[in-house]
């Protein structure tokens, strides 16, 4: 199967997440998924539970978990807050 | 909690009250909003002597429930002419309850032409004269420690409230004694001025203590809320260490980052204000520096912080989110230590950081001083304490200074300005500054963490009036917004800890619509004080102008935000 190449950003507790588990160390990394992977996909790579991921952004749009993803696309995951 | 104490300052007189049947079950804001709908006429003058302050605690006020003790205070607004309820954490509201005091009213105008202070203790209450009179929050809170020790809780105004200037809060102290607990919006700190009242000192010396129903009952169940707090990724990890500064990334990703008067949503510096550059600069200087924080006394989640210059000398506690947002990004101003020394400056004069940080970014906007100035910003704001015309006109807030300066440009709704997030970028805050009776104010009903598209106008309303529902329900029982992140889907369960707590019956429903009669009352008040349907409107520059990079503007059609009354 094609695969395509995707760069993905966590900030602040996904990233310290992340780290506990090894994975990268300054929240950027670029991942080669199997080409027509959905976000979802990708966040069911990282093991984030629901509770984890509060906002999503492929190429700084806001986006879902069934976006389909495409070669050269930057995501980002953030995770949920109350307020501020 | 068994009384109120009313306090006329017209005629020098305090009275103890028992709490009338109908008071029982409210608590908080719902409480604040119907004492002043029962007790002022809503078409009076906000600085006269006919509008009352109502100081209130919350139905899980004093208990043993992580983060239940805000205080909130309510009057109606001179910035929105309209009904008012800000509130905030510190040690206030647990003081009151400890000594048995669910809310103080406080009536009338001083006639003795000089300033004084309401000191509250186990025997009573009393007007003493306010030497302290003209001195900042710190200066003022300090005196008062000196005076009664340390375990009191001042609550207090600085000169901008004396001076009964529209952008002034009412704060009080954490439990380190910093003044900075601010209930900060719509200009209460200007009510409580005019009325010639600079503090009310609660001394919980000695007080009777809460009582519980049930104590062991609320125990047993207050470990679940517990560990729910501490297994919550966002109450449990990120509130304790990144704060409401990890808003900065999402709002910044959601071009709903106020940048430069809200001409654009995100910031070239959003990396260098935002809650992991806060906890790594916090960290990295030590000192008196501290990443987490509690506001009052029990909060598990600690979402505060003390933050250090380069020398590790404590700068000001805490910097919060939309001081960020609105004193740096909507500014400028991308530079942490140059945001906590306006912060303070801010905090000393007494005034709401939101309400300056806007009326600031308007006056870069029109020219005053150029975007990214911070000397400048600090000098504006400092013309506040010298009296000096600009003062007094960026002291009134956004909108006056905006008029006075000539722009079309003006991020307010029902005169209070904006927090720190773009209408454009999130539209569901941007139905809730329009429609709730507190003017633009996030506190009333945050979307921001809903997962629906933030751009598409379709459903914003019903998201909006869910979040204003839920909002007035923890401002009532006390609640920081910021448990709802794990307690949203067991508001059964704080059903019952009220129950074990005060004896109160209730369920979810019960709450829920106890929740949105409240918000009646309030729109109701706002009617009878001329305050309609039509004035909930977005700015019209925020309909027309697009914020760069999603292309969006605010386009929730009029009709449609009328259905958050129905
Ligand atoms: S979470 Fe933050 S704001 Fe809320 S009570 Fe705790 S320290 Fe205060």
């Amino acid at each position: 199967m094609a695969k395509i190449l995707v760069t993905l950003k966590v900030h602040d507790i996904i990233k310290d997440k992340i780290n506990r588990n090894g994975v990268l160390a300054d929240g950027k990394m670029q991942i080669t998924i199997p080409e027509e992977s959905m976000v979802g996909d990708l966040i069911d790579l990282l093991d984030l539970t629901d509770d984890w991921v509060g906002l999503i952004t492929v190429n700084k749009r806001q986006s879902t978990p069934e976006k389909p993803l495409s070669d050269g696309d930057v995501v980002e995951l953030f995770s949920p807050l109350v307020g501020g | 909690m068994s009384k109120i104490l009313r306090v006329n300052l017209t005629e020098n007189k305090i009275t103890s009250e028992p709490v009338p049947e109908k008071y029982l079950k409210l608590g908080g804001r719902a409480l604040t909003a119907q004492v002043l709908t029962d007790e002022i006429d809503p078409a009076c003058e906000p600085l006269g002597r006919h509008n009352k302050l109502v100081i209130a605690t919350g139905l899980l006020s004093g208990s043993y429930l992580s983060s239940s003790s805000r205080l909130s205070i309510g009057g109606k607004s001179p910035l929105t002419g309209g009904i008012k309820e800000a509130n905030a954490g510190g040690t206030a509201a647990t003081a009151l309850s400890k000594l048995g005091i669910k809310m103080i009213i406080i009536e009338g105008e001083s006639k003795t032409g000089y300033s004084q202070y309401l000191y509250v203790n186990k025997d009573g209450a009393e007007l003493r004269p306010a030497e302290m009179a003209g001195l900042g929050v710190y200066h003022s809170a300090k005196l008062f420690f000196e005076r009664y020790g340390e375990k009191v809780s001042p609550i207090l105004i600085g000169p901008a409230g004396e001076k009964g200037y529209y952008s002034a809060g009412i704060t009080n102290t954490d439990p380190q004694g910093r003044p900075s607990r601010f209930c900060g919006r719509g200009g209460l700190g200007a009510v409580m001025g005019v009325k010639g009242l600079k503090a009310v000192i609660i001394d919980p010396a000695d007080a009777p203590g809460v009582e519980y129903q049930d104590r062991p009952a609320f125990q047993e169940l207050n470990k679940e809320m517990a560990k729910m707090l501490k297994e919550n990724p966002v109450t449990g990890e990120g509130y304790p260490k990144y704060g409401t500064a990890a808003m900065a990334t999402r709002t910044n990703a959601l071009h709903a980052l106020p940048t430069r008067n809200f001409s654009e949503g995100s910031f070239e510096y959003a990396d260098k204000i935002d809650g992991e550059y806060l906890y790594k600069t916090i960290k990295a200087r030590g000192g008196e520096g501290s990443t987490t924080h509690a506001c009052m006394t029990g909060c598990m989640i600690r979402c505060s912080n003390v933050y250090a210059d380069s020398d590790g000398k404590e700068v000001v506690a805490p910097i919060e989110y939309e001081t960020i947002g609105l004193l740096g990004a909507n500014c400028g101003i991308g530079n942490l230590d140059d945001i906590a020394r306006l912060n303070y400056l801010c905090n000393d004069l007494g005034v709401d950081t939101i309400e300056i940080g806007v009326a600031v970014g308007v006056a870069m906007d029109q020219g005053v001083i150029p975007f990214g100035d911070a000397e400048a910003a600090y000098d504006l704001i400092s013309e506040i304490a010298d009296d000096t015309i600009m003062g007094k006109v960026l002291a009134q807030g956004a909108l006056i200074t905006g008029k006075v300066l000539g722009s079309r440009r003006i991020p307010v709704v029902k005169g209070q300005a904006m927090a720190a997030y773009d209408p454009r970028g999130i539209k569901g805050l941007g139905v809730t500054y329009a429609t709730s009776p507190m003017g633009a104010d996030h506190t009333a009903g945050s979307t921001a963490r809903a997962q629906v598209e933030h751009t598409d106008p379709g459903p914003q309303v019903e998201l909006s009036k869910k979040m204003q529902a839920f909002s007035m329900f923890a401002d009532s029982m006390g609640l920081c917004l910021f448990v709802l992140a794990a307690f949203a889907p067991h508001l059964d369960k704080l059903a019952k800890l009220l129950e074990y707590y005060s004896g109160i019956k209730s369920s979810e429903q019960e709450l829920l619509a106890g929740a949105a009669a409240a918000l009646k009352t309030e729109r109701e008040f706002n009617l009878r004080a001329g305050i309609g349907p039509a004035h909930d409107r977005i700015p019209e520059f925020m309909t027309e102008e697009p914020i760069p990079g999603i292309d969006s503007v605010f386009d929730v059609p009029h009709e449609e935000l009328q259905k958050i009354a129905e």
